[in-house]
């Protein structure tokens, strides 16, 4: 008999159990197992890596023959597992086989058997069994794994699939799941055993894959069965450095050479995937797995050189016991057919409960995404949306973004940048003691982060924009607990033809504006903590105190008003409307929290502007310039506004088509879905009338471009659309069969959605948005270098729409001036209106041109260190202009502007006798000023130092003036050159005591110039030497910019921690009552609702949203 | 007793109406912002159609900082065609220093083999300047060729401030003729007149005072057509210069030439010098400004025809599209005189028309008129008068023109006489100058008023000027000026300058008359630019 003869033929075989003190009631029904196992040699050596006082006793209790082997402090699974290799363990040395189980899987009584039979009988090294759920043996969980060459691994089997014995047989696998592996022992001994730098009991896959490397065979046995939960031992961050561990460390060298790569660019690309989809966690994972692993180098050489002594198969061997390709896109996609969500496979969770932690991890498992399910369908328009906006910026990304309107260039370095930021003075104009844009550091900052690639930074900053408010949509939408509303509201918000028309006519701010309005939008809703962004929702949001909601609201407004400076006052608009659509909705429920928080975020906002927000108090002039500029109304119809249309992008008759589609939740929806929608276009309404209001002259107030306060209302529409998708999944469907209205009225919003698309289809096909592929840096080489030669000015004037740099100071008829020491105003020369200094003199001069009261605006531009005068007809140079859709002759931003004031100005400037014409470029009327004096000059006459007048300086000739202190800063705050000793340093730019002249270090003495500028006076005595004209910036300027840049960290430390941190509370605290609950997603947010029954009772009696509920 | 349960309000249909009104709204306020930006876009081209005042010569206000003339035409060496004077007139209350920069330059070669040719003339000397400061209400003026002395020179005239008017005299063999300088520059520059037949000289010239070096083209119209001569295309005025054209080179025998300057970059002033030699008519030199923008109304205040007395009126369309015309003579006489039928002309774009009175017996010989030209489909137009006088006619009103019948200035042989060509007023205004004055105890000069008002009579006055000192006319206080009508008046005040003050925007023509009697010199006065109206507006052009 068999029975009979098996002891006589067994090997003998030491199980090996290695407990850490947890699972104690797991641990002795394994041993209860083991004791059951009909394998006659089998001995059982229990290692307590924990070292608990009453581990033996209860071994004893259960299973009486086995050792108990006490190793306290051992850190690890694989160092415990590993004491079997020691020479003074006399089981261990009579073993032929090792079987490492872990404390909470059940073998059938015959499994060693199977396995040992196996492994004889195949001559196999390496066997694994069967694994089967826990709760229900018939349901498969693994036969083995797929590992590819990236060493990515794929279950053979469907998750929970009916075991009809399709998969049995003993089979060749490249590595199975840990739990229950039979190790040859001498085999194991030569291989060193486990790899003791992984912590956690999943070695299986570095185990099999220097079985394979050394020649041996690695089988399945399916007759050995073994129950266990679904759970995976490793979070998503231990697989994943393992994964590149056992890659690294078990690939030959020239397969490393050609997998490492491959394997790296994966994790990028995953990488990417996590930050653009809204999951750092992911990133995290991926590239922290790489860098784990790097910054072991020893450790891992060690393992390699442990691989090279026992290697004797060729790579080609190991490679044909691999799957071909990749397997992660295999992954996704199956992940995607099987249950719609992206949750990493190999995290295989408990069914039904949020189960334990590993056995001997070290840390808590990394959490899971887990969010609304996505479907093939949601994933595919999410491709295809994604594609759209990458397809229509493709140009911006892979050539250049034009420098054109407030898409100003980034000049000089980050330090540059940074400095110029920092330093309290802005050349910009005649220079002024005030800050420079915030955004100016930004650019420097983030040049910085990227090893001074500022163009990097400044595409980033730029194109970038448009991706991060259709993902700030989308997560808006989060709480909704369906993935097609999500991805609706991230369409109808790519839909909008603001952003396009925005990049089109170079207006930054409307950019970001578009940007930051859906995250500023969710921001309050979540304050609101009204439904669905309430412990009631869907996907109830994690639980938080109201500073925090007001903090990380600041922080969204602050990070906004970097480049839309109108932010704060935006978002009280914002609530003001909200609040009415609250009362319109005949709720009260939420108005208080709103109120606080957005007065108290719009606080924090201004204060993390510190030194723009002390320009703004104490100079007027400021506070009207960061409130917008005084436009003339009439542009924009009410219909534009409606159609959300500033530009040339889009096809009037589709573009109703947004808004025809979120006004489906009003006609279908029904709670939370109404209440919000109701709100949603009372945000819309109001910016809208707000707007039109001021379009048609009804109210008087500087605002900023019409597509910053368009943004909410576009990003409120999306919102509907949102709401329309979740009415359809919860108010339609769900309710009747019969098409009646509520379904035809469902199914025009779908249709006018997708309508509403076509216009951006359209608008992606140049590759530029629109844009015209050119700027005037292009044509303006020779101006560079004579600026750059003679420290001298641009003056740029003309119309707003078309002026390099923002809004600059105004001048009579709709037109507006800029000066800038370049030749065209860089990021630090942003908004220069929002200090003044000396520059109001340019508009007097310009204005005495325009009304013809002088003909040598050279001479009375030339005390203002002028050298030429530029005035744009166009946003770009003619030729770049006329390849855009628009046209030189079109009515796009980047047409030629017709006659009419800027034609005015060119006469006027044509007519001046001091003005030699340029011929450039078409699309810019170009002058130079043969009069003009440089900004440092010396040989001024010293009578005609004395005349303040501007008009009076067309008598005077300052030609005769030579240019000093050549050699200048990136930061426009210092300058350097020799002077001669007793001569009069003269610097056109806007007197202040804290320019400082030191020859040989001698200060020079200062005074009054033109009555606006200074003299120096370089002291008698000292040689021809290098004098030195330096901004002193004062220490409380460096005291405030320390303070913003300390008040960000903090804000910014804190929004991360409230979003990756500890603070985060745990989901069960803030789960409704008899939802079942997850582990925290990797961002630290809650994770989406459990799958409900069928028959699980919805709140209200609505059905199950099919994105929310279970797969389907 | 069980309480029946509230029913929650819904907010779908309030939302669902406020947004249904609010939408309705818009689109209702959208069509009537549509409809109006139709309406204002009319009346923006109506008010474009009807010109700007500065589409003429004006004197600068009385705030203004500085002023800047350019006189462009004349010769300056000895035996020119054109001598060149400059005569400076400062009507202000305060003095005001001007410095007049003499540029000088040649007439361009007729027959360039190269291009080189063309941009390489022979050296010119360099300009010169001469600064004064000039007194309230003195008039100032000065050779150029006696500061440069050139085959051409033009002048400069920049004034620090104050109201400055500055004319220039040209004086020839054939004549002598006084008109405004420019008192600005522009990119276009049209010409309605002109003829180049055997006995006649026209002679543009280009007036480059900038930095930038000038390209320009000229486009000629004459009866044959419309002709574009290569070397009047790109062709070059250089920075600091002036260069004489003469159109007879390319455009032979043509008795009316009409022509349109543009410049593809930098900036000129275009003025004519005609001469006719007399030997098929009348001779006599005309110095004429052009026009830098065509308009829709054109007044000419002064006019007559009879025995030896001539007037044409050309008018030249520049435009792209045709333009249909009306040209109006109102007669002025002391028995009440029915205006003739209006002239109705239908030009074709890039063409001319030619109206002769003498030819007209609709307009009634030995009675003076105005003539008011008009586009009456809005399509802006250049009207230039051609006036030739061959000696004192009788019985007209201008009886200072009792000469000693020696014909012209400078006039040798030949037939005598004189002619006059130059545009009229495209503005009305209430203060008109006349900064030249005659020369010689007989010559006089006479002033003819007309109201553009069909409604309201006008009071004007004539103000003598003459070192400094300011004299009313005797003849001339608060003359009352007839709705729509005109009068003369004569100024009887030898070397001084003069001004016209208006209670309400006038049109002023001035005649200068030699010893005998001729008129040497006829056109509109420098109109100021406080108080000055578009004539297309008061006339509906």
């Amino acid at each position: 008999m068999e029975s009979e003869e098996q002891p006589l033929a067994s090997p003998p075989v030491l199980a090996v159990v290695v407990t850490h003190g947890l699972h104690a009631n797991r641990f002795e029904v394994l041993l209860g197992a083991l004791a059951e196992q009909d394998y006659p040699e089998l001995s059982v050596l229990v290692v307590d890596a924990a070292g608990e006082d009453g581990t033996a006793d209860r071994v004893r209790a259960v299973l009486p023959s086995a050792r108990v082997l006490h190793v306290p402090g051992t850190d690890g699974f694989a160092t415990a597992a590993n004491h079997v290799l020691d020479p003074d363990r006399p089981q261990a040395r009579r073993a032929e086989f090792f079987v490492f189980c872990h404390d909470h899987v059940f073998p059938d009584p015959g499994a060693v058997s199977a396995l040992v039979g196996a492994a004889t009988e195949w001559d196999a090294d390496v066997v694994g069994p069967k694994f089967v759920a826990q709760d229900d043996p018939r349901r498969l969980l693994h036969v083995g794994l797929g590992v590819d060459r990236v060493g990515t691994t794929m279950p053979l089997v469907e998750r929970r699939e009916l075991d009809q014995g399709q998969h049995d047989g003993v089979r060749d696998v490249f590595t199975f799941p840990a739990g229950f592996t039979l190790v040859r022992a001498d085999r194991f001994a030569a291989m060193a055993g486990f790899d003791e730098a992984i912590a956690s009991p999943n070695d299986e896959l570095g185990l099999c894959w220097r079985a394979h490397a050394a020649g041996a065979r690695v089988l399945l046995a399916t007759d050995a069965r073994v129950r266990r939960d679904g759970q995976s031992w490793a979070g998503p961050r231990d697989e994943a450095r393992y994964r590149i561990r056992a890659l690294l460390s078990c690939s030959s060298r020239l397969d490393l050479l050609r997998v490492a790569p491959q394997a790296l660019a994966l994790s990028l690309v995953q990488a990417v995937g996590g930050l653009v989809t809204g999951r750092p966690g992911r990133a995290r994972v991926a590239l922290g797995a790489w860098a784990w692993n790097l910054l072991h180098p020893l450790s891992l050489w060690r393992a390699r050189r442990q691989v090279g002594r026992v290697r004797q198969a060729s790579a080609r061997d190991v490679r044909r016991l691999q799957v071909r390709g990749f397997i992660g896109p295999r992954l996704w996609l199956r992940r995607m057919r099987r249950n719609g969500s992206s949750a990493d496979p190999t995290v295989d969770r408990p069914e039904g409960s949020g189960g334990p932690g590993p056995p001997l991890a070290a840390e808590p498992t990394a959490p899971s995404d887990a969010v609304a399910p996505w479907t093939p369908t949601t994933a595919l328009i999410t491709a295809v949306l994604a594609g759209v906006v990458l397809f229509g910026s493709r140009h911006l990304v892979t050539r250049f973004v034009p420098a054109v309107g407030e898409l100003v260039d980034f000049p000089g370095s980050a330090g540059d940048l940074v400095r110029a930021w920092a330093g309290g003075y802005r050349p910009v104009g005649l220079g002024a003691d005030a800050s420079a844009p915030t955004v100016a550091g930004v650019a420097g900052g983030l040049g910085a982060v990227l090893g001074g690639h500022l163009a990097l930074a400044r595409t980033l900053l730029v194109v970038g924009l448009v991706p991060a408010g259709v993902v700030g949509t989308y997560r808006l939408l989060r709480p909704t607990g369906s993935k097609a509303a999500q991805v609706a509201g991230a369409v109808a918000y790519a839909a909008v033809p603001l952003p396009y028309d925005a990049l089109a006519a170079g207006r930054w701010s409307v950019v970001a504006a578009y940007a930051a309005s859906p995250w500023l939008l969710g921001r309050l809703a979540q304050a609101s903590l009204v439904a669905p962004f309430s412990a009631d929702g869907p996907v109830p949001p994690v639980a938080r105190p109201l500073w925090q909601h007001v903090v990380a609201t600041g922080a969204v407004i602050g990070l906004a008003a970097v480049l839309v400076p109108q932010a704060p006052a935006l978002v009280l608009l914002v609530v003001l409307a909200l609040v009415a659509g609250t009362l319109l909705a005949f709720q009260r429920r939420g108005i208080g929290r709103l109120v606080t928080v957005s007065v108290g975020a719009a606080l924090v906002a201004t204060v993390l502007h510190l030194p723009a927000l002390i320009d703004v108090i104490r100079s007027r002039t400021a506070a009207d310039a960061w409130m917008g500029l005084d436009r003339p109304g009439g542009a924009l119809t009410a219909l534009d506004l409606l159609r959300l249309d500033t530009g040339s992008l889009g096809i009037a008759p589709l573009g109703f088509c947004l808004a025809g589609a979120a006004a489906l939740p009003l006609l279908v929806g029904r709670d939370w879905r109404l209440g919000w929608a109701v709100r949603a276009w009372a945000v819309a309404v109001t910016c809208w009338a707000v707007l039109w209001a001021q379009q048609q002259g009804h109210i008087h107030v500087r605002l900023p471009e019409p597509g910053v306060v368009l943004a909410p209302a576009a990003a409120a529409l999306a919102f509907a659309v949102a709401l329309g998708v979740a009415a359809i999944e919860l108010d339609v469907r769900g309710r009747s069969w019969r098409f009646g209205f509520r379904r035809m009225a469902s199914a025009l919003a779908v249709l006018a959605l997708g309508a509403a698309t076509a216009p951006v289809v359209v608008g992606a096909m140049d590759g530029w948005w629109d844009m015209p592929p050119g700027q005037f840096a292009d044509v303006m080489g020779a101006v560079d270098a004579a600026v750059a030669d003679e420290p001298s000015r641009v003056l740029w004037v003309g119309d707003p729409a078309v002026l390099p740099g923002g809004q600059a100071w105004e001048l009579d008829d709709g037109l507006a001036y800029t000066a800038v020491e370049a030749s065209a105003p860089g990021v630090a020369d942003l908004w220069p209106a929002t200090g003044l200094g000396a520059s109001g003199r340019l508009g007097e001069a310009l204005r005495l041109a325009a009304g013809g009261q002088t003909s040598k605006l050279g001479r009375v531009l030339a005390p203002m260190g002028v050298q030429y005068v530029a005035v744009p007809r166009a946003l770009a140079p003619a030729s770049a202009v006329e390849r855009t859709d628009g046209g030189a002759a079109g009515t796009g931003p980047a047409a030629l502007a017709p006659a009419g004031s800027v034609g005015a100005l060119i006469e006027a400037l044509d007519g001046q006798l001091d003005l030699e014409q340029v011929a450039v470029d078409d699309a810019l009327a170009l002058y130079r000023n043969v009069a003009f004096a440089p900004i440092r000059a010396t040989g001024i006459d010293p009578s005609a130092l004395e005349e303040t007048s501007v008009a009076a300086m067309q008598h005077v000739d300052l030609s005769a003036a030579s240019p000093a202190l050549v050699e200048s800063a990136g930061d426009g705050h210092s300058s350097r050159g020799p002077v001669e000793a007793g001569a009069t340093v003269v610097q056109s730019s806007s007197a202040s005591d804290r320019w400082v002249l030191e020859v040989e270090g001698r200060r020079a003495d200062r005074a009054d110039a033109y009555g606006w500028a200074a003299a120096f006076a370089v002291p008698e005595g000292v040689g021809n030497g290098d004098a030195v004209l330096d901004y002193r910036t004062p220490p409380y300027r460096y005291a405030l910019v320390a303070l913003q840049g300390a008040l960000w960290l903090s804000v910014l430390a804190l929004a991360v921690r409230m979003r990756f941190g500890s603070e985060a509370p745990s989901p069960s605290a803030s789960r409704p009552e008899g939802a079942a609950g997850r582990p925290d997603d990797a961002d630290g947010e809650r994770a989406q609702q459990e799958p409900v029954a069928d028959d699980e009772p919805s709140r209200e009696g609505e059905p199950v949203p099919a994105g929310a509920g279970a797969p389907t | 007793m069980k309480r029946p349960r509230l029913r929650r309000r819904s907010p779908r249909l309030p939302a669902i109406v406020l947004l249904a009104a609010a939408l309705g709204a818009a689109a209702w306020q959208a069509r009537i912002q549509e409809h109006r930006g139709t309406a204002a876009a009319g009346e923006v081209s109506a008010a474009d159609a009807a010109g700007p005042a500065s589409g003429m010569p004006a004197v600068p206000g009385t705030g203004a900082v500085a002023s800047t003339w350019y006189c462009a035409a004349g010769t300056g060496d000895a035996g020119g065609m054109a001598d060149h004077s400059v005569t400076v007139f400062n009507p202000g209350d305060k003095g005001v220093g001007v410095t007049v920069t003499v540029y000088a330059g040649v007439l361009a070669s007729s027959s360039p083999t190269t291009a080189e040719a063309v941009e390489a003339p022979p050296l010119a000397p360099p300009p010169a300047a001469r600064g004064f400061l000039l007194p309230s209400r003195a008039r100032l003026e000065l050779r150029l060729g006696d500061l440069v002395p050139a085959a051409l020179v033009a002048a400069l005239v920049e004034a620090d401030g104050g109201p400055v008017a500055v004319e220039h005299r040209v004086t020839g063999p054939h004549g002598v003729d006084v008109g405004p300088c420019a008192s600005a520059t522009a990119p276009v520059w049209h010409l309605a007149s002109g003829a180049t037949t055997r006995d006649a000289r026209d002679v543009l010239v280009l007036f480059n005072p900038f930095p930038t070096d000038a390209i320009v083209d000229i486009t000629f119209d004459t009866d044959a057509g419309s002709r574009e001569p290569v070397r009047f295309q790109g062709f070059p005025v250089a920075a600091g210069t002036v260069v004489g054209v003469d159109v007879g080179d390319d455009v032979a025998r043509e008795p009316q030439v009409s022509a349109t300057l543009r410049t593809r970059a930098g900036r000129v002033v275009a003025e004519r010098l005609q001469e006719f030699d007399g030997s098929l008519g009348p001779e006599g030199l005309a110095v004429a400004l052009g026009v830098p923008d065509a308009s829709t109304a054109w007044v000419f205040a002064d006019g007559a025809v009879d025995d030896g007395r001539t007037e044409r009126i050309v008018v030249y369309n520049p435009g792209s599209e045709r333009a249909e015309v009306e040209v109006r003579v109102e007669p002025t006489s002391d028995e009440p005189t029915p205006a003739p039928q209006p002239f109705r002309l239908s030009i074709r774009a890039g063409t001319f028309a030619v109206v002769d009175y003498g030819a007209e017996d609709r307009v009634v010989s030995g009675v003076e008129h105005a003539t008011i030209v008009r586009s009456t489909n809005g399509v802006p137009v250049v009207a230039e008068r051609v006036t030739t006088h061959a000696g004192a006619p009788a019985g007209t009103d201008d009886g200072e023109g009792d000469g000693d019948g020696e014909g012209d200035a400078g006039g040798e042989g030949g037939a005598g006489g004189d002619v006059a060509v130059g545009p009229g007023a495209v503005a009305a205004a209430t203060r008109w100058a006349f900064p030249s004055s005659v020369q010689g105890e007989d010559a006089g000069v006479r002033f003819v008023v007309f109201n553009p008002d069909p409604e309201r009579p006008v009071s004007v006055t004539l103000l003598a000027m003459v070192g400094g000192r300011t004299g009313e006319a005797s003849s001339a206080s608060d003359v009352e000026v007839p709705a729509g009508g005109r009068v003369s008046l004569t100024g009887d005040a030898a070397g001084a300058a003069w001004v016209v003050e208006s209670e309400a925007p006038v049109v002023v023509e001035r005649a200068v008359l030699g010893e005998d009697g001729l008129r040497l010199a006829t056109g509109p006065g420098i109109p100021g630019v406080e108080g000055a109206v578009p004539l297309g507006r008061m006339l509906g052009g």
